[in-house]
């Protein structure tokens, strides 16, 4: 049997062996809130970038929709604008 | 003569103790085993959704559509595991507690939830817990996935998300603690029975659609000025349909990881209110499901391929909940007649209530989730459920589906209208006019392909110019006005 892990060392009654401490410990806390600090800040950022985005394109089609670009093409509405061509 | 008999009896018990721990070793790594391949089948499943919701987008939205999926992903993992298991594990009793009297049939499993315990760590002495969250957090992507077909092509990608966080990591898995575990204060009250999840996944994300798509309207040009519905044409249906068959592939693992394995005791499978079935069991339902599903859905859509599909999806929601005792030839009528329902529910949600669900879910999803549930209360009544033995009867399920539907439809409406407030449900109308993939991504995903005159489905049947429709719609939606504000 294959038996590599130095127990002599680390004891046969090792369970959890977390890179940052076992259960509960601070190291793992730590982790923990970091871990969800990123959560929210990925959540956060999710509704920024896109609004970013949405917007700039909204405020684009709409210029070209007052200057009366809006045309009628064989696919579907093609609104014209600087931006997109 | 006496010392050797004492010799004889110590070695013996030594190699009986040896092979008794070394049983239970097995046992362990089978059931660790199981749960992750079941995880891994389960993807097909985010796989199915995917090409299914793109198929059945306009070319000019695919790739948002697709994206939708893939994000999902990346928001409800970590939710789930920072908070969504935490709620199954230490809110069976419900908030506030209950006040019922139950036996704690995994004593310490609220502890093992948290995401500092043990129970969600590297652990050599459990073989268990981590791949039985995993297995969970497969249902939480599909829960979240349910709702995403519905708002595809006008919602904000970020809006869905956040929606998916709330439905996949909390409401779900609230309801779950509730009626799908052996200490939710429905099963050991009023022994509700949902074994495979009609009501707790499918019903709750179908009130939960239902809610959002109230506040987030339908696509332009959907409706015509007399209120008639029209039918956009999916960019590609097969790939709509290919999509589906893969659902219908994941949905076995589905199945197989709603089951508890007990390897050393009889009968070797127990439901998830740990009450025994078998694994051949359920997999005769779900596929009778599907055959009955289908028959019901090509029937009723008159041979239409995909609500032939979506009806086979309905058939096995509609005997779920029931799955681990319906007899196959039970669980082929009852399908039939989900499939049948679907079709009649969705022509009616999209027709009379003029609700643009995109894909059906609200139908197939909402509707036959709780059907299935009110089936159980015919169909296994008397059976008795959970580790109280409460017999189920159509007092508790009713007591389920009064528990669920509100708490699926007010959360996805309330959370819904706070985003539309905000002004960050749904794109502009310039943008879902120009379609969402040039806003998100700024190309065209089919670069090398031609555009061909997208063309609607008129309420009489009849393939009209789109372009003409749409600017129509977006007139009569502005009213020369912009719809939403920009920089806001």
């Amino acid at each position: 049997m294959f038996d590599a892990f130095p127990f002599d060392e680390w004891s046969e009654e090792i369970t959890t062996f977390w890179t940052f401490g076992v259960e509960g410990d601070t190291g793992t806390i730590i982790l923990t809130i970091l871990g969800v600090l990123l959560m929210i800040g990925s959540l956060v950022q999710f509704v920024r970038l896109e609004s970013q985005k949405l917007d700039a394109q909204t405020a684009a089609l709409r210029q070209a929709l007052a200057s009366a670009d809006a045309t009628v093409t064989t696919t579907t509405v093609t609104i014209t604008t600087t931006e997109l061509e | 003569m006496g010392t050797s008999v004492w010799l004889l009896a110590a070695t013996v018990e030594e190699r009986v103790d040896a092979l008794e721990s070394a049983n239970t070793l097995d046992s362990q790594i089978l059931t660790e085993q199981f749960y992750f391949w079941t995880v891994v089948l389960m993807w097909l499943i985010h796989v199915g959704f995917m090409a299914y919701e793109s198929g059945a987008a306009r070319r000019k939205n695919i790739m948002s559509t697709a994206m939708k999926n893939i994000l999902t992903i990346a928001v409800v993992t970590p939710t789930f595991y920072y908070f969504g298991w935490y709620i199954y594990g230490c809110m069976e009793e419900g908030w506030p507690k209950s006040g019922h009297d139950s036996p704690d049939a995994f004593p310490g499993f609220c502890g093992l939830t948290a995401p500092w315990s043990e129970g969600l760590g590297p652990n050599l002495q459990d073989h268990v817990s981590l791949v039985f969250f995993l297995a969970f957090l497969l249902f939480s992507w599909t829960t979240a996935s349910i709702m995403s077909g519905a708002l595809i092509e006008r919602v904000r990608l970020s809006a869905f998300l956040l929606l998916a966080v709330m439905l996949g990591s909390v409401v779900w898995i609230l309801d779950a603690a509730w009626g799908w575990s052996s200490g939710g204060w429905l099963t050991t009250r009023f022994g509700f029975h949902d074994s495979i999840a009609s009501g707790v996944v499918h019903g709750v994300a179908g009130a939960f659609t239902l809610g959002v798509l109230l506040n987030l309207g339908p696509r332009i040009g959907k409706y015509d000025i007399a209120g008639r519905a029209r039918s956009f044409r999916p960019h590609n249906t097969h790939m709509t349909l290919m999509g589906l068959m893969l659902i219908f592939t994941g949905f076995y693992a589905f199945y197989a990881a709603c089951l508890v394995i007990q390897s050393t005791v009889f009968p070797g499978w127990l439901n998830i209110y740990l009450s025994p079935t078998t694994l051949g069991t359920i997999a005769m339902v779900i596929t009778f499901g599907f055959a009955g599903g289908f028959t019901g859905g090509w029937f009723a859509s008159k041979g239409d391929p995909f609500w032939t599909l979506s009806g086979g999806l309905a058939g096995v929601i509609a005997v779920s909940a029931g799955a681990d005792v319906y007899h196959p030839s039970l669980a082929y009528l009852l399908s039939f007649s989900g499939g049948m329902a679907c079709v009649w529910v969705g022509n009616f949600i999209e027709r009379r209530l003029r609700i643009d669900d995109a894909v059906g879910a609200v139908a197939v999803h909402g509707f036959c989730g709780f059907y299935g549930v009110f089936l159980v209360g015919i169909f296994a009544g008397g059976y008795p459920t959970g580790v109280n033995n409460i017999e189920s009867s159509m007092g508790g399920q009713l007591m389920g589906m009064m528990t669920f539907l509100p708490l699926g439809f007010l959360s996805g409406y309330a959370m819904s209208w706070v985003l539309k407030k905000l002004n960050l449900l749904r794109v502009s109308a310039e943008v879902e006019l120009e379609g969402l993939d040039l806003a998100e991504f700024q190309r065209d995903f089919y670069p090398e392909f031609e555009r061909i005159p997208e063309v609607i489905v008129g309420p009489d049947g009849e393939e009209l110019e789109a372009g003409p429709i749409l600017l129509d719609g977006y007139r009569a939606v502005t009213n020369g006005r912009p719809t939403t504000r920009v920089g806001a």
